[in-house]
């Protein structure tokens, strides 16, 4: 599975699949970070952001191979079920490769209001574990909503569009969704917040995993 | 490896129906456009999940080449193989071996570093085939994978057949040809029916490797079609016995062209 990640992973930056989705991410996080001025909000913002661009990271990754080449990896890896999540797994990659990104604009765009002159802008280590959970929750949220809602098992693009805009935006406003729950934690760090946003990490990760790997039965049935 | 009861459905057409195979050694797959040999091939590569049945002994890996072989064109032919390698399940480093050998076998024009885009239809043909036969897989399912080839990259393919086969892996092959020596030969029809016509031994699409005594028979098969045989002479006999043990009839047997005589050897 490893090696499909790495081919896939390898497959999408010679195709430069992903330049779209990680540029509309620098644009997003430079304009709401500019507004926020603390790092906690800052960083709670961009993971909203790349609840969105997992998202659409996920369709051009789904939508950049050809029906043949899926057919051949899947017969390689051991089955279409195997290929679909290893093609899910990458996507997840390259959206949880915009962390560092999220952390650069955070620290540039923030003012610590206690200690203007520290040089770590506020950035503490229990904000930044905080921030990198909250960073995979979105990510794998994105990538699970996206992959559930693409084709074969949505036909119609516009429809999938849609759909994926209402459960994403559903995922960040319902107050016990897993990106809010993230979001909210990141605003508030500390050792709770960090036993809370692990507990949320591992239950997105296993239940999304699970949720993909159904999804991905559905689809293995419909190419 | 078995197909149990595995039946496909698009929409409200069975495209397969209750299909029952035990498969094994090299198994060439025949029957009309649109009868659903691809899909067949593609459930048995596990490249689509049948609607229900399933699919027993199947290996883990599979080397397949689909009717139409769509590679990422950005991708280097060597660098892609190398890569698929690995997910064939071989190290890094016999994947890049396998590559250069296979890539040098196939006769890979302009070179193995050209990008995937810029090859000829015949040229990404044989990525395909080198993809299919990179690591000794157990199973290698060909569908239609000769239309493009030249005739010395359709020679090696058929050494690939035969050596795949010869170290124990299953060969499916989807062919409009006639069927190679030993092959097990399958009739997939519209009507639902997968058919096992007969394992016919003898019977070479490429010509006999032999020439001394090979002969060109034709035949005509118990549901009416008639089909040109050549065989080779070591072959032959058994050949048309097993045609007419099937209800066939031979209708007629002559030297194959360029062939020597018996005598003469």
């Amino acid at each position: 599975m490893s090696a499909l990640v790495s081919y896939t992973v390898a497959r999408c930056s010679r195709a430069q699949v992903w330049v779209a989705p990680w540029l509309a991410f620098v644009v997003g996080v430079l304009l709401f970070d500019a507004s926020s001025g603390r790092a906690p909000d800052a960083l709670a913002l961009n993971a909203v952001v790349l609840l969105f661009v997992a998202a659409w990271l996920t369709l051009t990754t789904l939508g950049s191979q050809a029906a043949e080449q899926s057919a051949v990896l899947a017969a390689a890896v051991g089955g279409a079920r195997r290929e679909r999540l290893g093609t899910l797994a990458a996507a997840v990659v390259g959206s949880v490769a915009l962390t560092p990104v999220s952390f650069v604009v955070a620290w540039f765009s923030s003012r610590d209001p206690v200690h203007p002159a520290s040089p770590a802008h506020g950035i503490t280590a229990t904000l930044a574990v905080c921030a990198v959970l909250a960073h995979v929750v979105a990510s794998v949220c994105g990538v699970v909503v996206a992959g559930a809602l693409s084709r074969p098992l949505v036909a119609s693009r516009t429809a999938s569009l849609l759909l994926l805009l209402l459960v994403a935006v559903l995922l960040v406003v319902v107050p016990q969704a897993p990106v809010s729950v993230a979001v909210e934690r990141t605003g508030h760090p500390g050792a709770t917040g960090v036993a809370v946003l692990a507990g949320v990490a591992c239950a997105v990760v296993g239940v999304g995993g699970a949720l993909a790997w159904w999804t991905a039965g559905l689809a293995a049935r419909r190419r | 490896m078995r197909l149990v009861a595995v039946t496909q459905r698009y929409g409200d057409v069975d495209v397969l129906a209750d299909v029952d195979l035990d498969l094994e050694g090299y198994v060439a797959v025949r029957g009309p456009n649109g009868s659903g040999k691809s899909t067949l091939l593609r459930i048995a590569a596990g490249a689509l999940e049948p609607t229900s049945g399933r699919v027993v002994g199947r290996p883990r890996h599979v080397g397949y080449v689909p009717e139409r072989f769509s590679p990422p064109g950005t991708m280097r032919a060597d660098e892609y193989l190398r890569r698929t390698g690995r997910v064939l399940g071989l190290g890094a480093a016999e994947a890049a071996r396998r590559t250069d050998v296979l890539l040098d076998r196939l006769d890979l024009r302009p070179s193995p570093r050209a990008r995937l885009g810029s090859l000829s239809k015949g040229n990404r043909l044989k990525v395909g085939l080198a993809h299919a036969f990179l690591a000794p897989v157990g199973l290698v399912v060909l569908d239609e994978a000769r239309d493009g080839l030249d005739e010395a990259a359709s020679a090696e393919l058929a050494s690939l057949v035969d050596e795949a086969v010869a170290r124990g892996a299953t060969v499916l092959r989807a062919t409009h040809d006639d069927v190679t020596p030993g092959a097990l030969e399958l009739r997939v029809g519209g009507s639902r029916v997968v058919r096992e016509v007969a394992r016919r031994p003898g019977v070479d699409t490429t010509g006999p490797r032999d020439s001394h005594g090979a002969v060109r028979a034709l035949v005509r098969e118990p549901d009416g079609t008639e089909r040109a045989l050549t065989l080779a002479a070591t072959d032959r006999d058994a050949a048309l016995l097993a045609v007419l043990s099937h209800g066939g009839s031979v209708l007629d047997v002559r030297p194959a062209p360029g062939a020597r005589s018996e005598e003469a050897r």
